[in-house]
């Protein structure tokens, strides 16, 4: 193991730290202190990658709702219930690539889903989804959710039905209403699954977006959906500017390290489980 | 029961159906509109977006092969996501079982340091990767690619099966051992049949995470004969760029493999997930 | 075991009997090629494999691999392979500044010593690879950005299909006309960025003389914000307003805004000549496609050239043959070649020892006239490209939506070319130096 993550991760990410340090000039790695950390925070458009990024992951919580509320439907045994997760775990199945091609064809502003909305007489929500800056970063979060979720309900599902059914029989003959039964029940006995359903998705929205992006936007309109990859990848793969993007890889590296870190801080406080001591 | 109650139940009962109906209309439709244009004439399609096909049509899939090495692409898909889920997952267990059940030095950081690589972005390793594979000419290799995605899955792997075992309570592990087992023995005979659950999820995301992957496979795959499926799809998009059916038709035949894979393993998967848990 | 004691065998003899001279010339020699260009030249492909062919028959010691690069691809590759200092030897390259960017990272060779001058003076429109006195590639084939338009539309619209548009009024009030008709006047779609790039080369250019102009703008010397560079975001919120372009030019991709004008739905396009031969394919006959100049709002002398850039290929810095490696560019370059190029895509290529009669359609004509008489520089390659994603790119999908206004996008221009000289100060001087 110690082998694969110092050739993957380690010599890349002392190399990273050091260019992120330099500028070429003649041929020649010279150091430059702070300046290529100075030139990012002056970057509008990096700024806006970190916020997007962000924007992203403040939705998480809807997704593990989404997903927690799919679940418990499911597991209540509604009519068709086998079928329903079939279906829902579908889309977690698809490539990206696949996925962010059929949702530009339908979202276009030409698209399957307007037409559809100006057939049924709602023709003011036929809105430019992708093409309106102020649109399409919701779009596309639309899209990741949509996608993701399904892994989600299957975790749950999967969870629930293997807890013990006088739980709740037991809080049902109690008179237990719905909402206390999930609140006391369901999502105690979820919580090891939900926190890594939650993590999975923390790190999707971080740092696995850009195929997503990249298929669908590429950044646009007008930089509304830049995420930190894209910008990285632009950096260094289009403008040439290779210690720029070993800057910018230096800082995800730093705000992704801070958030998993606080993450982990939280649960240990919060002593759900035993820890290292 | 009050007349009250009854009524609530059944609108309730009505809400819920209404809810799961419409997520799962929500994620059917893509995958029908991929499905019925694969079929209908570039004339159809644009005259008939979300209908069915009226007279369905196969050239789409004609056209989409021709000149694809659709076969040749998939078993290159097949051989890296084959080899880095099983030798990450692998790893991963004997790592992860170190980390839960295991004290030694320094332990505390080099997990909380795995932790952090877990939200490594692939892109930023891109140009140094590339750098060390040419100097091990490593470069258009299935063990060069393999390594670099076991390294990128091994983090969130190695999180995922210990924070699985640590579930798995000591009592369990003890008595083994004064039953005799060595450590080993503990971890294949008991800790392992345990974890299907964890094991299984393991694969699938991981699996998906590799078969999808684009950026490593489009630089470190290059030559033809190596291309990955999806490095193939995404070529196809910008070759029939103007015929949307045959584009359609493409991302269909890309994407049946791993539906097929899935509607015969899902009884399994879902069994697996559910047996093995512990409290 | 048996076999490599007899190669031993015979490699001593060889080194014992033969001048060094003959070893040389019997060394098997290896170049690796990294391209790209069957996407915009479909047919590319076969041509490059026949002359790989044709080329291994006449060298056999020499083997020639090729590797088509995917569009996605072919940066990311050769940055990492200039990183590392090895890969191809051959390597393709888009004009300009997508060439000289990787020539003042030490990624290329200068080839003035490697290819004879008068065998140069014959590859077309290689100014663009020209730095510090130095040539740091070879042309391929000619891309240029004619104005298309449908002919059969025009004359519906009661326009003359034979006497394009030549004054802005003029394309507006065909905008007009068209839209009467309900027709798509010009297609085009913005999603994936490269569109807004080349708006900005084909209309930007108007007001000015020469590629000089907008590199002074890009080394601080004049600003973007000058009368001269906002005009052409007010011409373009021109057309927007006039109603000449589709609705959801900012939800496609410039591919699908291209399939409007190949069904007929559109009856304009600012197209690319290299497409030429594949729409007539898709559409059935030349007779739908009339090919013009871009109507003029400007009197530069730019507005009244036509937009070419030669794609072309470059040896790369640590290639152990790069003499090998010129030599096959060269043997690209032989006339019979030059056909064979021109027989498979439908393009031309970057030489003037075509032979002009293969030339048959009207429209292709007309173009290669216009490539070899009044050719101008594309503006996407004498800018950084961090100025083409975010000020172009970007501007006019804020235009298109609606967001900005043109004096807003000639700051946002300029900010985003003071941000660049910041950044890169390395780059800048390199400008600075080329601009001379």
């Amino acid at each position: 193991m110690t082998v694969a993550l110092l050739f993957v991760f380690g010599y890349p990410v002392v190399r990273l730290i050091m260019m992120s340090f330099q500028r070429t000039s003649k041929g020649q790695e010279v150091f430059v202190g702070l300046t290529n950390y100075m030139a990012l925070f002056q970057d509008e458009v990096f700024i806006r990658a970190v916020r997007n990024n962000l924007t992203l992951v403040l939705n998480v919580p809807i997704m593990v709702a989404a997903a927690l509320l799919l679940a418990i439907f499911l597991f209540e045994r509604i009519r068709g219930w086998k079928i329903y997760q079939t279906t829902l775990f579908l889309p977690y199945l698809l490539p990206i690539v696949v996925v962010g091609l059929i949702f530009s064809y339908i979202f276009q502003l030409s698209g399957v889903l307007n037409e559809a909305l100006i057939a049924i007489g709602l023709p003011q929500l036929a809105l430019d989804w992708l093409g309106s800056p102020k649109l399409a970063l919701w779009t596309i979060m639309f899209v990741i959710i949509w996608k993701e979720v399904g892994l989600g309900v299957v975790l749950f599902l999967a969870r629930l039905m293997s807890v013990e059914e006088e739980l709740f029989d037991a809080a049902r003959i109690d008179g237990a209403s719905w909402w206390r039964i999930q609140w006391h029940i369901t999502i105690p006995q979820l919580s090891t699954v939900i926190e890594f359903f939650t993590v999975i998705s923390v790190i999707t929205m971080l740092s696995w977006v850009f195929n997503y992006v990249y298929v669908m936007t590429a950044g646009g309109p007008g930089n509304s959906t830049m995420v930190t990859e894209l910008y990285v990848y632009l950096q260094g793969f289009r403008y040439n500017q290779m210690n720029l993007a070993a800057a910018a890889s230096v800082l995800i590296l730093v705000i992704t390290g801070i958030l998993i870190f606080v993450q982990f801080r939280l649960r240990e406080r919060a002593g759900e489980e035993e820890t290292f001591a | 029961m009050k007349p009250s109650d009854k009524l609530g139940r059944w609108v309730g009962r009505i809400v819920r159906q209404a809810v799961v109906i419409l997520a799962t209309l929500m994620s059917l439709f893509p995958v029908y509109f991929m499905v019925v244009s694969a079929f209908k004439t570039r004339g159809e399609y644009i005259a008939n977006k979300w209908g069915l096909p009226t007279t369905p049509i196969l050239d789409n899939f004609a056209i989409a092969f021709a000149g694809e090495k659709f076969l040749i692409r998939f078993a290159n898909s097949t051989i890296l996501t084959v080899g880095s889920v099983g030798i990450s997952l692998i790893i991963a267990c004997l790592a992860a079982y170190a980390f839960a059940r295991m004290d030694f030095p320094g332990k505390r950081a080099i997990f909380n340091v795995l932790l952090s690589l877990m939200v490594v972005p692939p892109v930023v390793m891109l140009v140094p990767l590339f750098v060390s594979m040419v100097r091990l000419k490593l470069v258009n290799t299935y063990p060069g690619t393999i390594l670099i995605y076991v390294g990128l899955l091994l983090p969130f792997s190695v999180y995922l099966m210990t924070n699985f075992f640590r579930t798995i309570p000591r009592e369990i592990m003890e008595a083994a051992h004064i039953d005799g087992a060595s450590s080993f023995g503990v971890f294949w005979r008991i800790m392992m049949p345990l974890s299907a659950p964890a094991v299984i999820t393991l694969i699938v995301v991981n699996a998906l995470w590799v078969w999808n992957e684009l950026l490593i496979a489009l630089v470190f795959m290059q030559k033809d004969e190596l291309k990955t499926l999806m490095v193939g799809i995404t070529a196809l998009r910008s070759k029939h760029y103007v015929d949307i059916p045959v584009t359609m038709a493409g991302l269909f035949i890309a994407t049946l493999p791993i539906v097929v894979l899935y509607m015969f393993g899902q009884k399994y998967f879902i069994r697996g997930l559910v047996s093995g848990a512990v409290k | 075991m048996k076999r490599f004691l007899y190669a031993l065998l015979v490699v001593t003899l060889c080194m014992l009997t033969t001048s060094p001279l003959t070893v040389q010339a019997a060394e098997p020699v290896k170049l690796v090629m990294w391209w790209w260009g069957e996407q915009e030249a479909p047919g590319a492909q076969k041509w490059l494999d026949e002359t790989i062919q044709l080329y291994q028959e006449k060298h056999p010691n020499v083997t020639i691999e090729e590797v088509l690069q995917s569009t996605d691809s072919l940066i990311p590759s050769f940055q990492s392979a200039m990183a590392a200092q090895e890969g191809p030897d051959i390597q393709y390259f888009w004009g300009g500044v997508w060439t000289l960017e990787f020539a003042w990272g030490g990624g290329v060779a200068p080839i003035d010593d490697l290819i004879p001058a008068d065998e140069l003076a014959h590859y077309i429109n290689n100014f663009e690879r020209t730095f510090d006195g130095k040539i740091w590639g070879v042309p391929w084939y000619l891309s240029g950005n004619p104005f298309v338009y449908n002919p059969s539309l025009f004359e519906k619209a009661g326009l003359d299909p034979k006497k394009p548009l030549e004054t802005w009024d003029a394309l507006i009030d065909a905008c007009g006309k068209l839209r009467a008709i309900n027709v798509i006047p010009i297609s085009g779609g913005l999603k994936d960025g490269w569109f807004g790039g080349w708006l900005y080369s084909i209309l930007g250019r108007q007001p000015h003389d020469s590629e000089k102009d907008i590199m002074a703008a890009v080394i601080g010397k004049t600003k973007f914000t000058d009368p001269k560079h906002v005009e052409w975001w007010k011409r373009l919120a021109e057309l927007r307003d006039a109603g000449c372009w589709n609705e959801d030019i900012n939800s496609l991709d410039y591919q699908q805004g291209m399939d409007r004008f190949v069904q007929g739905q559109a009856a304009m396009i600012f197209g690319n000549d290299t497409f030429l031969k594949g729409w007539a394919d898709t559409m059935g006959s030349w007779d739908n496609i009339g090919v013009m100049l871009v109507p003029k709002y400007a009197d530069g002398k730019m507005a009244s050239q036509y937009i070419v850039t030669a794609q072309g290929l470059g040896i790369t810095s640590w290639s152990k043959h790069k003499q090998e490696a010129a030599d096959f560019l060269m043997f690209m370059h032989t006339q019979d070649r030059l056909n064979a190029w021109f027989q498979y895509t439908g393009v031309l290529p970057a030489d003037d020892r075509l032979d002009v009669s293969l030339i048959e359609q009207p429209q292709l004509k007309q173009i290669y006239e216009w490539a070899t008489t009044i050719p101008g520089p594309n503006l996407e390659n004498f800018i950084p490209s961090m100025m083409d994603e975010q000020a172009n790119f970007a501007g006019t999908q804020l235009l298109f939506a609606g967001e900005k206004t043109p004096e807003e996008l000639a700051q946002m221009t300029q900010d985003v070319i003071d941000k660049w000289a910041s950044q890169n100060p390395e780059a800048l001087e390199n400008f600075t130096k080329w601009a001379q």
